[in-house]
């Protein structure tokens, strides 16, 4: 089967620190993948570049089998939500939504469905007249959420997104991103190994800007993922 | 596209105080220096009244109003102008244009529509200040169209180069105070020396009087609009490239 996401030798380097070296994988459907790595691996910058937000310095990266850089409709395919969620506070929630379904080419009809939609989906619809400046910021990580679903995208990368979630929203949280894998791929990175083994059944791993792990998961339990982030980086196990 | 993304920027605009504060305080300062223009008309009137020729209420009252509006323009746009992609660098929302499938000529061309279709705002309400003589006395009409035109073209101009200087800092009050910088090297060109009966030099053709004035005065000149044109449109694409860079760099 077609990958939905691939990159190949993806590298990103900049002038005072080493972003992400020669990265090759690839996504396919219902694959929900945890990436993980310390402070400064390289995992928003990975993901910055397969978002089309960070041209890479080399590689490229291709989804639905066009190149995100060169191809503004492979940016259609995706959804991104950094770890800090990119709002227009003096917005109401529907108004961002509204916005942010258009530059995704959603109109009419269409994009009144799909905002509706992702309100139910995120539980949004209770403050959707509410200004973005006004909500928590739990609420306000999932207008972020919101914003990289509305447009059905195939690939949802998502950047620390459990960060200011209560155990309840974490909860829903999970409930999306699996509810999501039944619709193409999604990457999230995360320091949490909890969220990983409770979520993910791919892991991933950034050390100084490459890939050290590649592994499927199957049930393990986060300690056993713990011990094996530690081994690989060289790092000690809490 | 572009629509959306203009339309979002003015609805931004619309429900931020800080514009409302200082469109009012733009027309409150408009309506005095009108009163002065309109007193110092009325005091020299009985005397101009006997003078062939005289300057009429066009040239002493309506055309230095406006005059004076496009400067008051160019120290409020860079007010408005620093939260276009300053603010959007800083907060990190310019991410979400970046990852649209949106090109970045768009995302430039949206929030330049954007910024001065709100600067039309203030500009129109200036026109109409000026419009008002006529109530009482008439006005010039030619002359009125092409100092509103030059007014327009102000804002087009200085729309453009908000954009550009927007983006090339994270932090808006220095973005703010470098477009102050560029506004005001436009603004003071025109005062460099040059040899007696040598025509203008490159630095005062750059000058924003050299072709606002003839527009003020009544002449329509195709040099000066292009001056307006062409500024305009390296603005954009500087600010064209300076996305890019953000997109290179990292915003």
């Amino acid at each position: 089967m077609t990958p939905l996401l691939t990159t190949e030798n993806l590298t990103r380097r900049f002038a005072s620190r080493r972003g992400v070296e020669a990265l090759s994988l690839s996504l396919g459907h219902g694959d929900i993948v945890g990436l993980a790595g310390l402070n400064g691996a390289g995992k928003s910058t990975t993901l910055a570049m397969m978002a089309g937000v960070l041209r890479p310095s080399r590689g490229q990266v291709l989804v639905g089998g066009r190149s995100i850089v060169r191809d503004r409709r492979a940016r259609r395919l995706v959804g991104f939500a950094p770890d800090r969620a990119p709002l227009y506070p003096e917005l109401t929630v529907r108004e961002y939504l509204d916005f942010s379904a258009g530059l995704n080419g959603l109109s009419g009809d269409d994009m009144k469905q799909a905002v509706l939609q992702v309100m139910e989906r995120t539980r949004l619809d209770g403050v959707q007249r509410r200004l973005i400046r006004t909500l928590s910021r739990g609420y306000q990580q999932r207008v972020g959420l919101a914003q990289a679903l509305v447009h059905h995208p195939e690939v949802l990368l998502l950047d620390e997104p459990t960060d200011g979630l209560d155990p309840q929203q974490t909860a829903h949280f999970r409930e999306l991103v699996r509810d999501q894998a039944g619709r193409g791929a999604v990457l999230l990175s995360t320091h949490q190994m909890d969220v990983i083994a409770g979520l993910c059944n791919r892991l991933l791993v950034l050390h100084d800007g490459r890939l050290v792990t590649d592994v499927a998961l199957d049930d393990e339990p986060s300690t056993h993922l713990q011990a094996l982030f530690a081994e690989v980086t060289g790092t000690e196990a809490p | 596209m572009i629509g959306r993304i203009a339309s979002a920027e003015i609805r931004r605009f619309l429900v931020t105080p800080g514009f409302w504060v200082l469109a009012a305080l733009m027309q409150a300062g408009l309506a005095w220096l009108f009163f002065v223009h309109l007193d110092r008309f009325m005091d020299l009137q009985p005397r101009l009244a006997d003078t062939p020729g005289a300057p009429g209420v066009t040239e002493m009252v309506a055309a230095p109003t406006l005059m004076d509006a496009a400067v008051l323009l160019l120290l409020a746009t860079p007010l408005l102008a620093m939260r276009s992609l300053s603010e959007e660098r800083k907060t990190r929302s310019l991410v979400l244009l970046q990852a649209a499938p949106v090109s970045d000529w768009q995302i430039v061309i949206g929030k330049f529509l954007g910024l001065a279709w709100m600067l039309l705002i203030p500009t129109a309400i200036a026109v109409a200040m000026t419009l008002t003589l006529s109530t009482g006395t008439s006005l010039d009409p030619g002359r009125m169209a092409t100092a509103t035109l030059g007014l327009v073209l102000i804002v087009v101009l200085v729309s453009a180069a908000g954009i550009w200087v927007s983006g090339t800092s994270r932090h808006p009050p220095v973005a703010a105070g470098l477009l102050y910088g560029v506004f005001l090297m436009l603004w003071l060109a025109q005062t460099t020396s040059q040899p007696a009966g040598a025509g203008i030099n490159l630095v005062q053709w750059l000058a924003i009087p050299t072709h606002l004035e003839p527009l003020m005065e009544g002449h329509l000149r195709a040099a000066d609009l292009l001056y307006f044109a062409t500024l305009t449109v390296a603005f954009l694409a500087l600010a064209r490239a300076t996305l890019g860079r953000l997109r290179g760099e990292g915003a």
